[in-house]
């Protein structure tokens, strides 16, 4: 920084004309009497053009096509999922189909069996929650699991968007 | 400026008006990713990756206007992420590189004191932090408005002057160290 009044980073600001009008008057009436500033803006502005000036790549012009290859090539691989897709739906659907015609009745007994003890199981719950009493640790720890219980909710469903979602700049 | 009918169709998935758009923006947009990795087969990478980004959610972008930036958003995302994933910065010799500047008018002494110069520059360049030198390439090279690097890397306008300046100021004392 100069002792002067003016400081330096007024003058990189200025020399891009980046400067209020009236703040751009104080540092040209500064310029003209201080040397050490005007010494600072010429070099910033030496500085300035040289980067200006540096000689760079220019980009193969074929860049355009490969893009464009790139799009087509996403294009046909997108479709051929689609396809894919389109054919497993169908499978899938003749495999259900076959599995409850052959197996229909075992198949409803295992979930009628499943969901019986389930039941049994959540009622068993249910009871023995019944018999804690009211007391306010309990109560603190009875929401405690419910908060962890949402968050792991939520950070399942956070998951399964962010794993299936692409994640692109926007 | 990007004419805003030209992004309203590539919205709609026009190829033909997509095409335009990557001719109209190549060049500034490899200008940026080769000053963040200073490779012009990277920065070539980075852009097609940028350009199949923006065909991607171009849809998402509301203003026209605002292509500039968010156009520059991607590539400097995708640069630094290029850069780290590789975790290195390649350099090449400055003779590899097509040269804009009409340095055969010179005198060959002139020429190869130009030339020293040069390097020293871009070695100066390079040894800037990232955030330091984007900032000094979309402002230099790009002419981007101080308001405009605001908006594009989000941050504010206070802190784009303070970075141009202690970007110059860091240069100039590199420069006048030398041996770099």
């Amino acid at each position: 920084m100069n002792k002067c009044a003016c400081h330096e980073i007024d003058i990189s600001t200025y020399l891009d004309g980046e400067l209020s009008p009236e703040l751009s008057n104080i540092i040209e009436k500064h310029l003209q009497t201080c040397s050490k500033c005007k010494e600072a803006l010429h070099q910033m502005q030496s500085l300035s053009k040289s980067i200006q000036e540096l000689p760079r790549p220019l980009i193969s012009s074929s860049i355009t096509m490969k893009v464009l290859d790139l799009l087509q090539k996403e294009k046909n691989g997108e479709i051929f999922f689609v396809n894919l897709f389109k054919l497993w739906g169908i499978l899938s659907l003749c495999a259900i189909g076959i599995i409850l015609v052959s197996f229909g009745s075992i198949l409803f007994n295992l979930v009628y069996v499943f969901f019986k003890n389930l039941l049994i199981v959540l009622n068993s719950i249910v009871k023995l929650s019944q018999q804690i009493p009211m007391a306010p640790p309990n109560l603190i720890f009875a929401a405690i699991f419910i908060t962890i219980g949402i968050l792991s909710l939520y950070g399942f469903g956070y998951l399964y968007f962010t794993i299936f979602k692409k994640e692109l700049v926007s | 400026m990007i004419d805003s009918s030209l992004i309203e169709q590539v919205k709609k998935g026009n190829l033909s008006a997509f095409e335009k758009l990557v001719e109209e923006t190549k060049q500034q947009g490899f200008n940026i990713a080769y000053g963040i990795l200073q490779d012009p087969l990277d920065a070539e990478d980075v852009l097609q990756e940028a350009y199949l980004q923006v065909f991607h959610n171009i849809r998402k972008l509301n203003a026209p206007e605002a292509f500039k930036s968010w156009f520059t958003k991607i590539i400097i995302h995708l640069s630094f992420q290029y850069s780290k994933k590789k975790g290195r910065y390649k350099t090449i010799p400055l003779n590899e590189i097509t040269q804009n500047e009409t340095t055969f008018n010179n005198t060959p002494e002139i020429f190869v004191l130009k030339q020293e110069e040069t390097e020293q520059l871009v070695k100066a360049l390079k040894l800037l932090p990232d955030e330091y030198r984007i900032i000094l390439i979309l402002r230099e090279w790009e002419e981007y408005s101080y308001q405009e690097i605001s908006e594009t890397l989000d941050i504010p306008l206070g802190t784009v002057k303070s970075r141009i300046f202690y970007a110059r100021k860091m240069l100039l004392d590199k420069l006048k160290e030398g041996g770099i």
